[in-house]
C-alpha cells in the first residue's frame, strides 16, 4: 500500500509552513514604541493633545491622540497594579491623569501608532523590547519543531533497527527448526 | 489508490498536519500582535498547548496504568508507556518554551515558583518513569512497579493546574478552563487561536502516540521472538 503520508514528511511540511509564517510576522508593520513619559501636553480644555516618550536608546518619540478613527485606547495601571482600561473619547481627562501617573513612576509604556503618528493604544509595557522580541518567539518555534523532528526521526531509527531484529531473529528461528 | 486502503494512521497524519498549519497560519498571520507583550506574546499558542498535551499525557500513562494493575493485559502497558514517551518530548518543551518566554516577560529565566516547580516535577516524574523502564528487567515485575510509578505521579496534574489559584505568583492566572475568572478571560480572537492550536497539538500528540505504539508492537514482537529463539536454539543444541 501506499503511504499518503509519513510522520517525517508531516513534521517537515509544518517546519517549512512556520518559516514562511515567520516571515509574515516580520513583514508585519504596526510599529510599537515603548519608553518612559517624559512630558503630557494638554489643550486649553485641560484635555490630552499629545505626549512625548523617551526609549530605552536615548530616542524621543511625540504622539497625538484622537478622539475617532483611532479613538485612541487605553490600558495602564497604577502603582499597586488595578489596570485602567478606557479610550480617549470615553475619559479625556482621566487619560492626563494617567499618564502623568506614569511620568512620575517612570513607569515603561507601550504605544502603538499609526503612520501619522496618533497613537492607536497605550498601554502598560509588560516586556523590556516589546520591538525587537521576535527572536525570542522564533527560538521558542525552533526549539519546539528540532526535538519534534527529532523524535520522529528516532521513532524511524528505531522502528528500522527492529525490523532489521526481527527479520534476522525469524530466519534464525527458521533455521534451527529445519 | 482505494479509499478503504488509507489507513487511520495516515488520516490522523494528514489531519494533524491540515489542523497543525491552519493552527500557524492563526498563530503567525491571524491573531493580532499583544501591545503588552510585543510578538513574544504569541509563545502562548505553542507554551499553553504542550503544556496541556504533558498533562493530557500522564494522565493517560496513569489512566493505561490502571487498567494493566486491572487486566494485566500487555497492551495497556504499551500504551502507557508510548504516552509517557511523547510526553517526555512535550514536557521537554514546555518547560524550555517559558524560560524563553520569562526571559523578555519576567526578565529571568526561571523562578522557584509553584506553577514552575511543580511542572519541572511533572517533567522528572517522566523522566523517572522511563529511567527505571530501562533499567529495570523486562517482565511482569517492571510493568507493575512502573504503573505504581505513573499513578502516583499523575497526582502531580492537578497540583499544576491549581498552582497558579492556590499561590498567587509571577506566572499569569488561569486564562481558560472551569476556574478562570471572568476577569482573566481572553480576548475571542486570542482564545480562538489557544483552541485551534490546542487542537493541533493534541492531534500531534495523538499521530505520534500512533507511531511510537507501532514501534511499541514490535518491540513486543522483537522479545518474543527473541525467546523462541533462544529456546530453539537449546533445543537444537541438544
Amino acid at each position: 500500500m501506499t503511504r499518503l503520508i509519513s510522520p517525517t514528511s508531516a513534521v517537515a511540511i509544518a517546519v517549512a509552513l512556520t518559516l514562511v509564517f515567520s516571515a509574515a510576522i516580520l513583514a508585519q508593520s504596526s510599529p510599537i514604541t515603548t519608553g518612559v513619559v517624559t512630558s503630557v501636553e494638554t489643550g486649553d480644555d485641560g484635555g490630552l493633545v499629545a505626549f512625548s516618550i523617551v526609549t530605552g536608546d536615548g530616542g524621543m518619540e511625540r504622539f497625538t491622540v484622537s478622539f475617532a478613527n483611532p479613538n485612541t485606547e487605553y490600558g495602564l495601571e497604577n502603582r499597586v497594579g488595578d489596570r485602567w482600561v478606557s479610550d480617549q473619547a470615553s475619559n479625556p481627562q482621566e487619560s492626563v491623569d494617567r499618564l502623568r501617573d506614569q511620568q512620575r513612576r517612570l513607569a515603561q509604556i507601550s504605544v502603538q501608532s499609526n503612520d501619522s503618528g496618533v497613537a492607536i493604544s497605550v498601554v502598560q509595557a509588560e516586556s523590556t523590547d516589546v520591538d525587537t522580541n521576535l527572536g525570542y518567539l522564533l527560538a521558542v518555534v525552533a526549539i519546539a519543531w528540532i526535538a519534534i523532528m527529532a523524535y520522529v526521526l528516532y521513532l524511524g531509527v528505531r522502528q528500522r533497527a527492529i525490523a532489521t531484529g526481527i527479520s534476522n531473529l525469524r530466519n534464525q528461528t527458521d533455521d534451527n527448526e529445519s | 489508490m482505494a479509499f478503504s486502503q488509507i489507513r487511520p494512521q495516515t488520516v490522523l497524519h494528514v489531519a494533524t498536519l491540515i489542523v497543525m498549519a491552519f493552527a500557524l497560519w492563526m498563530i503567525f498571520v491571524w491573531v493580532p500582535t499583544d501591545i503588552n507583550q510585543g510578538v513574544v506574546q504569541r509563545i502562548l499558542y505553542i507554551h499553553v498547548p504542550v503544556a496541556w498535551v504533558s498533562m493530557v499525557a500522564i494522565i493517560g500513562v496513569a489512566a493505561a496504568s490502571v487498567l494493566y494493575l486491572k487486566t494485566k493485559n500487555e497492551r495497556w502497558d504499551r500504551l502507557a508507556v508510548s504516552m509517557a514517551e511523547v510526553g517526555v518530548m512535550f514536557g521537554a518543551v514546555m518547560l524550555i518554551s517559558g524560560m524563553i518566554w520569562a526571559k523578555p516577560v519576567w526578565e529571568v529565566w526561571w523562578t522557584g515558583e509553584a506553577k514552575l516547580t511543580t511542572a519541572l516535577i511533572l517533567f522528572f516524574i517522566y523522566v523517572a518513569y522511563l529511567m527505571f523502564r530501562s533499567y529495570f528487567p523486562a517482565g511482569d515485575q517492571r510493568m507493575r512497579l512502573s504503573a505504581i510509578i505513573a499513578i502516583i505521579g499523575a497526582i502531580d496534574t492537578p497540583i499544576i493546574y491549581y498552582a497558579s489559584v492556590l499561590w498567587q505568583e509571577a506566572h499569569p492566572p488561569l486564562v481558560v478552563g472551569p476556574v478562570a475568572e471572568e476577569e482573566n478571560l481572553v480576548a475571542a480572537e486570542i482564545g480562538l487561536t489557544l483552541l485551534v492550536s490546542v487542537i493541533a497539538f493534541t492531534l500531534l500528540f495523538f499521530s505520534l502516540l500512533s507511531a511510537r505504539l507501532g514501534l511499541a508492537r514490535m518491540e513486543s514482537e522483537f522479545e518474543v521472538l527473541k525467546f523462541r529463539a533462544a529456546a530453539s536454539t537449546v533445543g537444537a543444541g541438544q
